[in-house]
């Protein structure tokens, strides 16, 4: 699903990835843990085509990174609201780019996640928390085969959390999805990850 | 000048004339309306593709930018008699001095307020295959929305300024016509009168421009 070749970037003359490689089989799921600032989302901006390659190939599905950016979703750090558009229609964003109505898939994840009668309410109104859920039920809503979760769960409550991991694993199974995730808790990590990787100085290295 | 006070007068003085000259006041504030009105619309209709050009191109922000300042340095009551030579003793004449007063701030707030989108929400429509259009109507355009009508409200003000140059050049009616009339005649109350009828309707069409603003973003701009 997504090979990673000999993988190198620099920023600032840091070399923030040093010659990575990762292969990743469709329908797995990678836990990447790591301290700040060692690349994380570095190493996902240029998955999904936002950094420029230096060195190096990425293929997602075997197409080349730039033609296979229809493949991914991606949930960034910030949960990236609109300010102006509801809930709902915030979680309806990227299906509307390609012209799908999934506003009762949207509502049935609402659901799963807490979110019921919230659907009308401004990013404004809501949480830290609740608005994380928002922008979680619009990576999870597109079903795209490669899930790019970025700290999916920082900002939610212990409970709630065991919900959504349950949630993201089920949707993970259920339509085949292969999930990459950031994360800071261990627990977390193993609970949602087939494998666990440690970037450390912007080389990877297992558990 | 015999029998006018050249003293201040009283703001008693200046409603009392207001009151009493009604009609007249009337008769020239509407042409001054029709002018602003007209002179906004046109400024508009020009700002909105100029401001999109130039944040869509580089190429185009960096070669209009020196022009705009151009137009902007040139003194309206000089440029209003040319008008003239080009349009004659026309509605015209009055109307393109008073949008070019106005394009300028106008079309400088629509291309700050569509660079101004963040980073992180472009790359999140890039990476989920937005379309140009899409990116320009789902998320540039409401997030330069305080902006555009930021512009709005200074082009308020500025096209009161810009209607009375057009008319001081050439025009038989308008607050501006009114005004000339009075000073030349030493007439302070009228002059008055006609300022504060000037000022209220710049406040005017600020004001619509604040209940507009608050009727498209509904507070759904906090963040």
């Amino acid at each position: 699903m997504l090979e990673i070749e000999n993988l190198t970037f620099s920023f600032s003359e840091k070399e923030l990835i040093q010659g990575l490689t990762l292969h990743v089989k469709k329908g797995e799921r990678i836990a990447l843990l790591g301290p700040s600032g060692s690349g994380k989302t570095t190493l996902f901006k240029l998955i999904t085509g936002l950094h420029p390659l230096q060195n190096g190939r990425i293929l997602v599905d075997g197409i080349p990174l730039e033609k296979g950016q229809n493949q991914i979703s991606y949930m960034m750090q910030e949960d990236l609201l609109l300010p102006w558009r509801t809930a709902i229609k915030n979680a309806l964003l990227p299906s509307e780019f390609s012209k799908a109505d999934l506003r009762e898939e949207a509502e049935q994840i609402f659901a799963q996640v807490g979110l019921t009668g919230y659907e009308e309410y401004y990013p404004h109104e809501l949480s830290i928390g609740m608005r994380q859920r928002v922008a979680l039920t619009r990576a999870l809503l597109l079903k795209r085969p490669l899930l790019i979760l970025d700290e999916p769960f920082s900002s939610v409550d212990y409970d709630r959390k065991q919900g959504l991991i349950k949630l993201v694993s089920e949707m993970v199974e259920r339509y085949h999805l292969t999930l990459l995730f950031i994360t800071h808790n261990p627990e977390e990590a193993k609970q949602l990850s087939d494998k666990v990787y440690q970037l450390k100085k912007g080389c990877l290295h297992v558990g | 000048m015999l029998g006018k006070s050249l003293l201040m007068p009283s703001p008693f003085a200046v409603f009392e004339r207001l009151i009493h000259h009604f009609p007249q006041f009337a008769y020239h504030l509407s042409a001054t309306i029709l002018e602003m009105i007209l002179g906004m619309g046109l400024a508009a209709l020009i700002a909105f593709p100029l401001g999109y050009l130039m944040a869509r191109f580089k190429t185009v922000g960096m070669t209009l930018q020196p022009l705009f300042l151009l137009v902007k340095c040139m003194p309206m009551f000089a440029l209003a008699p040319i008008m003239l030579l080009f349009f004659g003793w026309s509605l015209i004449s009055i109307v393109i001095p008073t949008a070019l007063m106005i394009i300028f701030p106008l079309t400088i707030n629509i291309y700050r307020g569509l660079l101004n989108t963040k980073k992180s929400y472009l790359e999140y429509f890039q990476v989920h295959g937005a379309s140009s259009w899409q990116t320009f109507w789902k998320l540039k355009f409401p997030f330069a929305m305080p902006y555009i009508f930021s512009g709005l409200r200074i082009s308020a003000g500025l096209a009161a300024m810009g209607a009375i140059a057009g008319e001081w050049a050439g025009a038989q009616r308008g607050l501006g016509i009114y005004l000339q009339e009075c000073r030349f005649q030493f007439d302070i109350e009228g002059v008055f009168a006609t300022l504060f009828c000037l000022l209220m309707m710049s406040t005017l069409f600020y004001g619509t421009f604040i209940l507009l603003e608050k009727l498209v973003t509904r507070r759904k701009y906090e963040t």
